[in-house]
């Protein structure tokens, strides 16, 4: 790409080394990032069954007590381990984040294929209900779901997945209009294969890259918008150990810093990793993105 | 196609959107399982029959759904959004009060991410590959992916706890007289006023709200407008452009960043909107009393009328900037003129 540009030969060994640096510090950044995101599931996962303090367990005497010696991360006004806690919260946060955004991407595929692939009046009707719940103030939206379902981790997954999925709709049903047309649709449906065959055997298994990343990149939006539910007290109940109620607990201790400080670090550098694992994911697939 | 009917058809094409969102919230509002006279009444009132069935008619909640939302549409088209259940105030009355604060909130955390994200932009797509691109991904990195509630209070605790540069939550402090209200925005009220005490007061007040929610939309913008320049400068004419000897920062900006300027500009409005609408926790944390607080203590306390009429004007609100958005592309891009 670059050879063929006027520059100077200095500047394309320059643009060479660079591009070397990028590929290095991609597969660097992607490493990292699955790293992070494994020690959090990890924690998850094993949290509770090694470490010396339960993410419960009060110890009143250690109230709001800075991080040291007994307590690494600090603890909180009931005395409760921070570190206990933010390593357990995964286990909420993470897969509700998960769930909800399998739910939008499941109800928008669906939604958004079946508007691409029949057309008329089918793909009017489901786009205008897309374009209102695009209209939407999502936020807003989230939280009057939210409300009325009442505060708990189901229902706020619900919520998420409710004002989810309109962005996989529209993704799919461009990438369903562009694709039926193709040859390989044509011929699928030259040897007599069912309509229901075609969309979900030939077509959509080519969309899929797109909307992995798609997905990758909004599993972030999903842990985004749980913890702010949670913080808003319409998540879990309150003395849960989850990100986003954890960083609520910190709002009457300004200065008590690394009450809500830990728990929001979780919440970034998950996202930070899954936006890096986003990227990456984008550079594989699509090969057009790989040169910038 | 001549700009105004380009508007007018796109106007047309909103009142559908509109009426959609209408039954949406509605729906939302009276089909979900709670029960707005145990969220609006006390232990006392409940246990008292009269009082619940007097509650019920006054909401029209003992009519029938269908007729529930014609009478609500109806009202809406004479200008009237319901009695907010919460505040017993006409919801108009409310929402004129409450919007104010939010639009001066988001229009500075706005301008604050579209001048940074646009510099940041262009400087990292221009330099590609070095340390000035690392840096400015990496600040548009944090900026995408930090919670705003947590940079919101890790901010408030150090700047203003910690260092006390700035002042705490509120538009005002309590020790000095607000400026008579005009426009609503505490800074154009008080220059109107002279008010020259309250106008130092009110910025002080808007700085650290308004970076934190405009830590989002930073984000985002740098990152689009380093891709769009980037594949701006890869263009035949930007080549063109430097063989014709033009200043390298002419090439920039004139070349290349008009051609980038559709995705910019799409998600500058995109980012508007969110933050217009997004700002609920921002606004909690930081005592704003703006749109997102107001919709915050409607859905707690499920009062109807209210969050109702929130999401309609927020969505209304949606619905123009995205208007604005399509005709600027008008102006932008001369090929879509002759469409």
């Amino acid at each position: 790409m670059s050879s063929i540009t006027s520059l100077t030969p200095a500047s394309v060994l320059v643009e060479r080394t660079g591009r070397g640096l990028r590929w290095l510090r991609q597969r660097l950044a992607l490493s990292i990032s699955l790293v992070i995101l494994i020690i959090w599931a990890i924690g998850a996962l094993i949290g509770p069954t090694v470490l010396y303090y339960q993410p419960l367990q009060q110890n009143i005497n250690d109230s709001l007590q800075a991080p040291g010696s007994a307590h690494f991360w600090g603890a909180d006004k009931l005395g409760r381990d921070i570190f206990a806690r933010v390593i357990d919260g995964g286990r909420i946060t993470l897969p509700a984040g998960l769930i909800a955004v399998l739910a939008s991407a499941i109800i928008g595929i669906f939604i958004g294929a079946l508007a691409g692939y029949s057309g008329g009046g089918w793909d009017e009707a489901l786009m205008r209900l897309t374009d209102v719940f695009l209209a939407f103030p999502t936020v807003i939206l989230a939280m009057a779901v939210a409300a009325a379902l009442g505060p708990s981790v189901i229902n706020a997954i619900v919520t998420i997945a409710v004002v989810g999925w309109p962005n996989y709709a529209r993704v799919t049903r461009g990438l369903v209009l562009s694709m039926k047309r193709s040859e390989f649709v044509e011929a699928a449906r030259s040897i007599g294969s069912p309509h229901w065959r075609i969309l979900f055997r030939t077509i959509l298994p080519n969309c899929l890259g797109s909307l992995v990343i798609l997905a990758t990149l909004d599993f972030g939006n999903a842990i985004l918008l749980f913890a702010g539910l949670s913080f808003l007290g319409l998540g879990p109940a309150p003395e849960t150990a989850e990100w986003g109620r954890m960083i609520a607990d910190g709002i009457e201790y300004s200065d008590q810093w690394w009450v809500s400080a830990f728990p929001g670090l979780a919440i970034f550098t998950t996202l930070i990793s899954l936006n890096f694992i986003g990227d990456g994911l984008r550079d594989w697939l699509d090969p057009r993105s790989r040169r910038r | 196609m001549s700009i105004s009917i380009f508007i007018i058809r796109r106007l047309l094409l909103t009142v559908p959107l509109l009426i959609g969102v209408t039954l949406i919230s509605f729906i939302l509002a009276h089909v979900v399982p709670a029960d707005p006279i145990t969220a609006n009444l006390g232990q006392r009132a409940i246990s008292d029959p009269t009082i619940v069935a007097a509650f019920r008619s006054q909401w029209g909640l003992d009519q029938p759904l269908p007729a529930q939302y014609v009478v609500y549409l109806r009202n809406l088209l004479s200008g009237n959004l319901g009695i907010s259940i919460h505040s017993h105030r006409p919801v108009l009355d409310d929402l004129r009060q409450y919007m104010p604060a939010t639009i001066e909130l988001a229009t500075t955390a706005t301008v604050f991410g579209v001048s940074l994200g646009l510099v940041f932009g262009i400087l990292a797509a221009v330099w590609r590959g070095t340390i000035i691109d690392s840096a400015a991904r990496f600040v548009s990195l944090i900026g995408i992916s930090a919670p705003v509630f947590w940079l919101a209070l890790i901010s408030l605790a150090l700047f203003y706890v910690r260092l006390r540069w700035v002042p705490g939550p509120g538009r005002l402090d309590a020790t000095i007289p607000a400026p008579p209200i005009v426009t609503g925005s505490m800074i154009l009220d008080s220059i109107f006023a002279g008010r020259w005490d309250a106008l130092r007061n009110a910025a002080g007040h808007l700085i650290l709200p308004s970076l934190v929610l405009g830590s989002y939309s930073l984000g985002t913008i740098t990152r689009i407008t380093r891709g769009a320049m980037i594949e701006a400068l890869a263009q035949d004419y930007i080549r063109t452009a430097r063989s014709k000897g033009l200043r390298e920062r002419m090439v920039w900006v004139r070349h290349a960043f008009r051609n980038a300027l559709i995705p910019v500009v799409t998600v500058i409005g995109l980012s508007y909107g969110i933050l217009l609408s997004g700002a609920v926790l921002t606004e909690t944390i930081f005592a704003w009393p703006g749109l997102g607080r107001y919709a915050y203590l409607a859905s707690s306390t499920l009062d109807f009328p209210a969050i109702m009429g929130v999401s309609l004007l927020l969505s209304f609100i949606f619905v123009v900037i995205n208007l604005v958005v399509d005709v600027l592309y008008y102006f932008i891009d001369p090929r879509i003129r002759t469409r």
